[in-house]
């Protein structure tokens, strides 16, 4: 009888096994989070607190319902297994955000040619950290794209739309695999830039053939890093924000933080800014903001322009290379988007330097 | 209107008959509560122990279950009124990988409706993510049930219990 038992039990393992989702979730590995890519912006647009996936963005909306949730539940799995560097003549034109279709999910429906995917705001020129998710850690190197002034944003992308703007070789991390964790390096934007773009990251393994592929929606209109087109009310304007400004806390540190959140009508998340002021007489090299949650809010994704050094209910979020100098009496902001409601009253925030 | 004790009699039966008719038509539209538990038990156990195997024959070393809810919305037969009458049980699944990150909604990695063969072994039919998944799922479902197919589950019950049971299982970070 156990000699039964246990042969059923092998065989039901091996019935079921031989159907039962295809691919290893485990195999997945990475997409760009900063600035986010279509598959991490739309999970982030679609997914509730109880763990299912209900788009409010209508191009996520629409991805979903011809493939499913499942692919989008794997996010950060926008791969190919033989992709060995290739580009052109590989993945052909029109699919590029998909990685073409021989990955182990089909995120073809990613490749939509509309404009109303979850966008990110830009400032031409400018300095970003580029941030691209470690769910499985490989050496490698990024290289990333920008599409030319003039292309077609109206018609399926092509590689003859792209032109390089930079490339990394094992950047550091934060964080670890199986989560949030990414790969960040400091990227300038090209000057010259306006209107909408897209910024294609091609991660290519050192160790194995395998590469991954991230189209990242922008529009350069002076932004700094903001996410429209998540949530309810996506791609279009929402009621008036509620903002809850606070008077900065006086103190010798050297800095201010001033916070402030906007409800943008999404239950159940808001949208952090951060502003630090240089209160000194002489230059600032370098802040670091805390923070205390007392309600159980946490970080939907990365901050921009800061760099979170310790997780909630204890935040603290300090500069990034690229805005720690301060001028006396200058300002620099980070933003993020959080989980949760608006504290009230709002955190009382710490700024130290550095 | 009714002139004879005979003829009252035969309109109470009929009528009764006709409202039991009615009771059987839509019970067998839907699994009874009970059975609904049950199935929902019974496809919870299949995936969750088949996806942790398939998860580790990966070569992938976390040290992960499958957390799985689970909705039945249909079986067949479609009047079947007790589990081993049934044969197919149709239901929505949402399965979360532990191990890897401590958040049930981050953890979570399998959506849909599934189609699951009751027997020794026991069959899991997946409609294949990707271009064409709602003909897929078209394909699997009976027609009565393609609009619970693409439906949201009704409520969160299931999904409060997998989130216990995955938080039972994942060490607090």
């Amino acid at each position: 009888m156990r000699l039964f038992k246990s042969a059923a039990i092998t065989a039901v393992m091996v019935l079921i096994t031989s159907v039962l989702m295809a691919p290893s979730p485990a195999q997945a590995h990475g997409v760009t989070m900063f600035p986010g890519s279509r598959t991490f912006l739309c999970w982030q647009d679609g997914l509730r607190d109880n763990g299912q996936i209900q788009p409010y963005n209508p191009a996520c909306a629409d991805a979903v319902a011809q493939s499913g949730t499942t692919p989008l539940y794997n996010w950060f799995a926008v791969l190919r297994s033989d992709g060995a560097g290739r580009t052109t003549g590989f993945i052909p034109d029109g699919q590029i955000c998909s990685g073409g279709t021989g990955g182990p999910y089909d995120f073809s429906a990613y490749n939509a040619v509309r404009s109303d995917w979850p966008l990110t705001h830009l400032t031409a020129g400018a300095n970003i950290q580029m941030r691209h998710s470690n769910w499985a850690e490989h050496p490698g190197d990024f290289d990333y794209y920008i599409t030319k002034n003039g292309w077609n944003p109206n018609g399926p992308l092509k590689w003859s739309d792209l032109e390089p703007f930079g490339s990394v070789t094992n950047p550091p991390k934060n964080g670890g695999p199986g989560g949030l964790g990414y790969y960040y390096w400091n990227a300038q934007l090209p000057s010259g830039k306006s209107g909408r773009h897209i910024i294609f990251t091609h991660w290519i393994r050192s160790d194995s053939n395998e590469n991954f592929y991230s189209c990242s929606d922008v529009v350069f209109d002076g932004g700094n890093g903001e996410v429209t087109g998540v949530g309810p009310g996506s791609g279009t304007p929402g009621p008036g924000p509620t903002v809850t400004p606070t008077d900065p806390p006086p103190g010798d540190s050297g800095c201010t933080a001033t916070w402030k959140a906007t409800d943008n009508g999404w239950a159940g998340h808001f949208q952090g800014e951060v502003t630090v002021r240089n209160t000194g007489d002489s230059a600032l090299n370098g802040w670091t903001v805390s923070w205390t949650y007392g309600g159980g809010q946490a970080f939907d994704g990365t901050p921009w322009n800061g760099v979170l050094s310790g997780q909630p209910p204890n935040v603290t979020v300090k500069n990034t290379t690229y805005n720690g100098q301060l001028a006396p009496n200058a300002t620099t902001s980070f933003g993020f988007n959080a989980t949760g409601s608006i504290p009230n009253p709002a955190p009382a925030l710490t700024c130290t330097s550095p | 209107m009714i002139r004879t004790r005979r003829g009252l009699v035969a309109a109470i039966v009929t009528l009764a008959g006709l409202t039991l008719a009615g009771v059987m038509f839509f019970a067998g539209r839907q699994p009874s509560a009970q059975l609904n538990e049950e199935l929902a038990a019974q496809v919870t156990m299949i995936l969750e122990r088949a996806s942790a195997g398939e998860h580790h024959a990966h070569g992938h070393h976390f040290e992960s279950n499958v957390v799985c809810a689970v909705e039945p919305f249909g079986t067949e037969p479609a009047d079947a009124s007790s589990l081993v009458e049934v044969e197919w049980v149709y239901a929505r699944h949402l399965c979360a990988i532990t191990g890897e990150s401590s958040e049930w909604p981050v953890s979570v990695r399998a959506s849909g409706p599934i189609a699951v063969r009751l027997g020794i072994p026991p069959l899991v039919k997946v409609p294949e993510a990707g271009a064409g998944y709602p003909e897929r799922v078209r394909r699997l479902i009976p027609p009565r049930y393609h609009e619970e197919a693409f439906a949201g589950f009704s409520d969160d019950a299931a999904i409060e219990a997998a989130k216990q049971r995955f938080a039972q299982a994942t060490p607090a970070s």
